[in-house]
């Protein structure tokens, strides 16, 4: 692994190359001193945070590319093939201006070639906090792969961020016009393709999605029209099956005081 | 936003969302999911931001996402954001280039 991360790291204008799994724990890395293992961790738990939501979207993602003001972040998805453990990977580079995004195309799909053949079969080992150098692996079991492994990353580096969606700013979405939009007149079919049965089921779902998003912020549109869907069955949504819908949404909510709190605020919607 | 229409009028381009950064819909065309569209893209955008601030590589300006069914290009473009849905056969460097040009002018 050492040797392909760093075949991505003599391509010029990348200063860092990094394996993680989709839930943003690490399992290789090599890269500039200046990122360190916590530093990596921090940034392979928000990319899993950001690619969860993609996937929502777009489940057959590739590539993702972020380009920034000084300097650019290639993503690119490992699927799980034949792997033992079955969750995907993802690749990523952190590179500057200087990088040419057609070389780098090619050398990523030389290495995910290569990783490919190393980890089939073979369980991967995660990072170990603390480590020094770079590529570091530490001995753990092969259920260490599995996407629902706990994460042996921890400490002060990694605080802050969480492998679901994260609330930063949820309150001001829930006060910034948040409105179920598509859901203004009876029976009919929104353009977010959730029916309702009448107004004041219309205008209790846009309530719901403020409580939510309070939460989990701008997801919550998507969370409720997916829990709509899951509830309803097929039938227009009706107030009545709101407490069918908050228990449902509740799931979404990983901090459990804020869970009791979605809870409290939808009763009174009832 | 005056450029959307330029935008979701470019070749290519099958749709167009816009939305603000708290992901609350302001105008879409074409055939994509508006609302969702919008709602994901600000978190994904959120999640970009905090990885520029952790490694240190300044502003965010956009995320392209590629794969075998859709392509797309989300733009950050002041207080709001733009993502533009296109065909996942055409280079998606051509799309960037356009829309960067657009939201120049």
């Amino acid at each position: 692994m050492e040797t392909i991360l760093k075949a991505l790291r003599d391509l010029e204008g990348v200063n860092g190359a990094f394996l993680a799994d989709t839930a943003g724990q690490l399992y290789a890395y090599n890269a500039e001193s200046i990122y360190d293992v916590s530093l990596l961790g921090q940034v392979s738990k928000a990319i899993a945070n950001a690619i969860d939501s993609v996937k929502l979207l777009q489940e057959d993602w590739d590539t993702i590319t972020a380009q920034y003001a000084e300097g650019r972040l290639l993503v690119k998805c490992v699927p799980a093939g034949a792997r033992k453990g079955g969750a995907a990977l993802t690749l990523a580079l952190i590179a500057d201006s200087r990088l040419n995004p057609s070389f780098a195309g090619v050398a990523i799909r030389v290495a995910i070639g290569k990783i490919k053949t190393l980890v089939e079969g073979n369980p991967l080992a995660l990072v170990a906090v603390g480590a020094g150098g770079n590529a570091v692996m530490a001995p753990v079991t092969p259920q260490a792969f599995s996407a629902s492994a706990a994460p042996i990353l921890g400490g002060s580096g990694m605080a802050g961020l969480s492998a679901s969606h994260a609330p930063v700013g949820a309150v001001e979405v829930a006060t910034s016009g948040l409105s179920w939009s598509g859901l203004g007149s009876s029976s009919s079919l929104s353009a977010s393709g959730v029916a309702v049965a009448d107004a004041a089921s219309s205008a209790c779902l846009t309530a719901c999605t403020k409580c939510l998003a309070k939460a989990v912020g701008p997801m919550a549109k998507v969370f409720v029209k997916e829990s709509v869907r899951r509830v309803a069955a097929g039938q227009p949504f009706s107030k009545s099956m709101l407490s069918a819908l908050v228990e449902d949404l509740e799931k979404n909510i990983e901090d459990r005081a804020d869970a009791a709190e979605f809870r409290k605020a939808a009763a009174k919607l009832a | 936003m005056k450029e959307f229409s330029a935008i979701a009028k470019l070749p290519d381009v099958i749709g167009a969302v816009l939305s603000d950064r708290s992901g609350a819909l302001l105008e879409w065309s074409g055939a994509v999911d508006g609302e969702t569209a919008g709602a994901v893209n600000a978190f994904m955008v959120r999640g970009f931001v905090q990885v520029g601030e952790v490694l240190g590589v300044g502003g965010l300006q956009r995320v392209s996402i590629v794969g075998p069914s859709k392509a797309c290009v989300v733009a950050i473009h002041g207080d709001t954001i733009l993502g533009t849905y296109t065909d996942p056969a055409k280079p998606i460097a051509a799309v960037e280039r356009r829309v960067q040009e657009t939201l120049l002018k």
